[in-house]
């Protein structure tokens, strides 16, 4: 059982303002106003296709919205999507990175990728915070399993110390003592300050590890709720209530 | 923000690690040895068969020289040595870069045997039929860098963004807080210091092997002029690598694209070119200079047999025997100048239809950094037939001179003596002026690095737009 963090966050570390992004007459966000504040984990719940994954590429700069504003650390994201990504990380559903590079050297590189200054030590720090085993570090990532390298992935996360991170899908494909050791994770670095916004379909890991849950359908978000105020039950009963909503 | 260096150490390590590099860069360098040992033999199987012709006829020049002294009729004939005996060649040392581009060399001749009779010996309808022969060239150092260079080129770089955007590496290294464009160029600029500095130094190495005199003027300026036309064709396909990828597409249609490209570039456009040059601009017909060259042949001999019945008409005495020997040497001299004079508005047509082929060449290589580069390495070579044209004017030329040598004497019943021997004309044949190597070459230099720009800039542009997702 894991201990949900202490909600004391008023600056938005993360925010959206009637964000929205259509393709032609397709509607994929819809007038999304969302906060996430500093040690907030604020997961996103939705079916395939509900825009989970369109706004978290909107808050990196990947997609220019087609109305509304993403703001990282007051940072407007399409006015200058270098600075904002500075002040994130991010962690795909897969994380590949090169498998012709070690664990470590995947970290170095990335790393050196953001402008971080870590030496050798303070990186093997970071992937022993992440979980990442010793004797793996140095092996070639060609032969990692998924939870393997998605360690990989949060220790680029760690270096980076941004103010924000952003996890798509994070627990998919991983057994139940990864997802667990991953969630342990997670609320550690929001006891350490970052705003964390995950998109995921694991009602289970939300309840456990969210400050607060979103439930998204059709590209709206249609519930938004304190994860202390449901039960996994309750979570569940919303959750498939609006699921089957009209639009 | 990541140092360049250590930006470019993490990408050295990268690609060393992919192993792509490494095999394709010693493979290169290999051919490039190869090539250059190819292009030495063959330099200098030419330049030993023409030394051999050079020191035969100076053999043969001194064996007259003797006989004249000692008074030989054969030797002192200036109609017999003009005319039967004595030839000058020549000869077109080969340009200091020759080695490392064949060009058409081998096509053209290298050397004249002069003689006091008519210059339609400087016909060749060879040139013609291929003006530019980068389809059909030697295997020698401009094969390998304007054939194979771009190859691997396009093996180091066809998915220079599309690998990492099928892999998902590009959202998390965008992630970081790089700018596309620095952590593409800087990925780009790694594979062309990667691929052009170790070529470059192997190039030097290979002319070195090859024979290039890097020391003198010439070679200096030639080979520093080579090396920048190498590394501009290679930026062109580094570039045009960029534009391609600067769209999102699989790396498998990149691939394609840039195959097709290399076709275009290297093998088609190329073939158009030739194809262009000699359908607008055709070359006489052997049949044509073979039919000229007997009717004036035969015109002449008829004139000749005339001019044997009128002196046999004025020497009675001489009816049953041959003519003198200065007579018949002066209706040859006579014969040689009417068939001269006939062949002289085909050799006109042939050198206006070969300058014209050049000026399609000229006009049309731009169309492809291959010909341009083709040109630009041939031309400083001296292989690209501008060299070899420079030269036969040149022969042709000294064909008059040393034709009056002989002819002179020949009119007013002379004979020749151990002096005139010493004073037989010798051809010589200026070398390639640094300054006009560099003036030849700034035009397609130019143009090379315009492509590089308009490429370069086509590409950035299209990358603001590009879509990681």
């Amino acid at each position: 059982m894991s201990d949900s963090p202490s909600v004391t966050a008023p600056e938005k570390v993360l925010e959206a303002r009637q964000l929205t992004k259509s393709y032609g007459e397709v509607a994929a966000l819809r007038n999304l106003d969302l906060h996430v504040g500093r040690g907030e984990i604020y997961c996103l719940l939705g079916a395939n296709g509900a825009g989970k994954t369109t706004t978290i590429n909107l808050f990196l700069g990947f997609l220019q919205p087609t109305s509304g504003q993403a703001l990282v650390s007051g940072i407007d994201v399409q006015a200058d999507p270098t600075a904002a990504r500075h002040k994130l990380a991010y962690i795909p559903e897969t994380v590949t990175l090169y498998g012709e590079l070690s664990g470590f050297e995947n970290l170095e590189y990335f790393a050196r990728l953001s402008g971080q200054g870590h030496g050798p030590t303070e990186l093997r720090e970071c992937l022993d915070r992440a979980g990442l085993a010793r004797s793996a570090h140095d092996r070639p990532l060609k032969g990692f399993s998924k939870g393997m390298r998605q360690k990989v992935g949060v220790a680029i996360a760690i270096a980076k110390r941004a103010d924000a991170l952003l996890l798509d899908e994070p627990t998919s494909g991983l057994d139940p003592k990864a997802s667990n050791e991953f969630s342990e994770l997670i609320l550690s670095l929001a006891r350490d300050g970052a705003a964390i916004l995950m998109a995921t379909h694991d009602l289970f890991r939300a309840r456990e590890t969210g400050t607060r849950v979103g439930i998204m359908r059709g590209g709206l978000l249609r519930a938004e709720y304190a994860a202390q105020d449901l039960s996994h039950a309750d979570l569940e009963r919303v959750y498939l209530e609006q699921m089957q909503g009209s639009d | 923000m990541i140092s360049l260096s250590h930006a470019i150490r993490d990408e050295l390590r990268l690609l060393r690690r992919q192993g792509v590099a490494l095999g394709a860069l010693l493979g290169l360098i290999l051919l490039l040895v190869a090539a250059a040992l190819n292009g030495a033999a063959l330099t200098a199987q030419r330049a030993d068969a023409t030394a051999r012709i050079v020191a035969d006829a100076q053999l043969l020049a001194s064996a007259l020289a003797e006989q004249a002294a000692r008074g030989a009729p054969t030797a002192t004939s200036p109609g017999m040595v003009g005319y039967s005996l004595l030839s000058q060649p020549a000869v077109l040392t080969p340009a200091a870069l020759a080695p490392l581009a064949i060009g058409q060399a081998d096509l053209l001749p290298d050397f004249y045997a002069v003689t006091a009779r008519g210059s339609h010996q400087f016909m060749t309808a060879a040139v013609l039929d291929n003006p530019l022969r980068l389809a059909l060239g030697s295997f020698d150092v401009s094969f390998v860098l304007i054939w194979l260079v771009p190859l691997v080129i396009i093996a180091l770089s066809f998915d220079l963004i599309s690998g990492d955007r099928e892999r998902g590496i590009l959202t998390i290294a965008l992630s970081q807080g790089v700018r596309l464009r620095r952590f593409v160029l800087t990925k780009l600029a790694v594979r062309m210091l990667v691929l052009v500095l170790p070529l470059c130094l192997a190039l030097l190495i290979a002319a070195g092997i090859a024979g290039v005199p890097l020391a003198s003027g010439e070679g200096a300026v030639g080979m520093l002029l080579w090396l920048l036309g190498f590394v501009l064709y290679a930026a062109v396909w580094f570039a045009l690598a960029l534009f391609i990828n600067a769209v999102p597409r699989s790396s498998d249609r990149n691939a394609t694209l840039l195959a097709g490209a290399w076709l275009l570039f290297v093998v088609v456009l190329p073939s158009l070119t030739n194809l262009a040059a000699t359908t607008v601009f055709p070359a006489p017909s052997r049949v044509t200079l073979t039919t000229e060259l007997r009717e004036a042949t035969e015109a002449a001999d008829r004139a000749a047999a005339v001019a044997r019945a009128v002196y046999f008409f004025d020497h009675p005495d001489m009816q049953d025997g041959d003519m003198d020997q200065t007579a018949y040497y002066q209706s040859v001299a006579e014969s040689e100048q009417q068939i001269g004079a006939a062949m002289a508005p085909l050799l006109v047509a042939f050198d206006a239809q070969a300058a014209a082929q050049r000026r399609v060449v000229a006009a049309m290589q731009y169309l492809s950094p291959g010909t341009t580069t083709y040109q630009l390495l041939t031309g400083l070579a001296g292989s690209d037939g501008r060299r070899h044209v420079a030269f036969r004017q040149e022969a042709q030329r000294f064909q008059g001179g040393w034709s009056e040598f002989f002819s002179e004497p020949l009119a007013v019943g002379g004979t020749l003596t151990a002096e005139d021997y010493r004073q037989l004309p010798r051809f010589s044949f200026a070398g390639s002026r640094p300054s006009r190597l560099l003036g030849e070459a700034l035009l397609p230099l130019f143009a090379l690095a315009a492509m590089v720009g308009l490429l370069g800039f086509a590409a950035l542009r299209r990358l603001k737009e590009y879509s990681v997702v």
